[in-house]
């Protein structure tokens, strides 16, 4: 969580594409609630939520806030449409829940007062980093899954 | 030579000449061997020397462009004697934005124990970058102009009108607050008006690229070019001489005084 941070704070200006950059911090803590359930996974979010708050300018426990909510959703959305078991899939979800992620972001930011052109911002900064969080999470997704196969291998089957 | 010396001469001579041949061939390889591996470590302290002068390279050529970006700073802060800086590179070129797509703010190496405080202005030799909004013992965070949150109060140059300079989410500029019946062209320049205490006056702050003019409308609405590239930002000056004057806090403590 702490290299995806450093990642983002440090890459983003060169792996910015046209006003957007990956978010990496939401892209490893849903990944990890995938692998991992959510009572792992939400501190995990709950850990990269509270090093947003503190490397970012906006006003402190938004990121916290909404990495928790699209923790949960990510928790519900997994068991409800694919089932537990199912551990590749669910990265897809990783589309929709950029979209919550920013959206819920920029809605905390209108409502505490902050200029926000919804329009624009939509179209040209959380659809894009939603998309760009679905192509990063294509290739971090297999790579955490190994990590997790490393750190927690299957169990043998009881007989 | 006796016949059984010439007998087994005979027999000797082509197992020598095996013998020989193998040997010379084998002396042949090892020496192909030690020329190959001469080489070998020839190409790799000439790669060593490559790699070495390569970075030595880099950082000299590094070292030119902060040279260079200094030396403009210098002229800045020799051509502007009003006020006093405090230099200070952001934390290497990257570290230090916003990890968020939705604000811009950037971070800087020097904070309160180096003599910065809240709302001071932060510029380049370019023009006005922004202002700081946060301080920490070591650190300061900046808000910069393009933040759509941020607001500053502007002149058009060459017409004088007054507008507000507020930021977009997509990295320009927008002008608005222009009265109608100024007359606002492309390619003016727009700087700080120092009305509203928060910046110091003629800061430059970017050129009109569009002007959005609707009779109904009570004010126009320019678009404006920044002049500081808000994506490349290295080294910052921020003004530690200018004191921000903060309205709402006077007038309050002077209506405390009145009500005194």
């Amino acid at each position: 969580m702490i290299i995806a941070l450093l990642l983002q704070t440090t890459l983003s200006p060169i792996i910015k594409f046209n006003l957007v950059h990956p978010d990496l911090v939401v892209i490893v803590a849903m990944a990890w609630v995938i692998l991992r359930g959510l009572e792992e996974g939400l501190m995990y979010a709950l850990v990269g939520g509270l090093s947003l708050d503190f490397t970012s300018g906006a006003p402190f426990g938004l990121f916290s806030f909404t990495m928790v909510l699209v923790a949960v959703a990510t928790s519900i959305a997994h068991n409800r449409i694919f089932g537990l078991n199912n551990k590749m899939l669910p990265s897809s979800l990783i589309l929709p829940l950029s979209f919550l992620f920013n959206g819920a972001a920029l809605l905390i930011l209108a409502i505490l007062g902050r200029p926000v052109e919804w329009d624009f911002t939509v179209a040209n900064i959380i659809t894009p980093a939603a998309f760009y969080n679905t192509a990063v999470m294509l290739f971090t997704f297999p790579l955490l899954y190994f990590l997790n196969r490393l750190l927690e291998p299957p169990q043998p089957l009881p007989f | 030579m006796s016949p059984v010396q010439a007998m087994v001469q005979t027999t000797l001579v082509p197992l020598q000449r095996v013998i020989t041949t193998l040997s010379q061939d084998v002396l042949h390889v090892t020496e192909q061997n030690r020329d190959v591996k001469t080489l070998q470590a020839r190409v790799s302290e000439l790669e060593t020397q490559a790699n070495k002068l390569m970075v030595e390279n880099v950082q000299l050529r590094e070292m030119g462009r902060e040279n260079e970006l200094l030396r403009q700073l210098l002229n800045y802060t020799k051509n502007n004697t009003q006020f006093s800086y405090q230099p200070t590179t952001i934390i290497g070129r990257t570290v230090g934005v916003d990890p968020t797509n939705l604000l811009y703010f950037v971070y800087v190496d020097v904070g309160a124990s180096d003599g910065v405080a809240k709302n001071m202005p932060v510029i380049t030799e370019r023009g006005l970058v922004g202002r700081v909004t946060a301080v920490g013992p070591n650190s300061a965070q900046i808000l910069m102009l393009i933040d759509p949150s941020s607001a500053v109060n502007a002149l058009i140059q060459n017409g004088r009108a007054t507008g507000i300079v507020r930021g977009n989410i997509d990295g320009t500029l927008m002008m608005d607050r222009i009265p109608q019946g100024e007359t606002v062209t492309t390619g003016d320049i727009v700087l700080t008006s120092g009305l509203g205490g928060n910046f110091p006056s003629k800061l430059v702050i970017g050129q009109i690229t569009e002007v959005l003019q609707h009779d109904q409308d009570m004010f126009q609405t320019a678009r404006l070019r920044p002049s500081v590239d808000f994506y490349k930002l290295e080294i910052l000056l921020i003004v530690t001489a200018f004191q921000p004057i903060d309205f709402e806090k006077e007038i309050l403590e002077s209506q405390k005084e009145t009500g005194n």
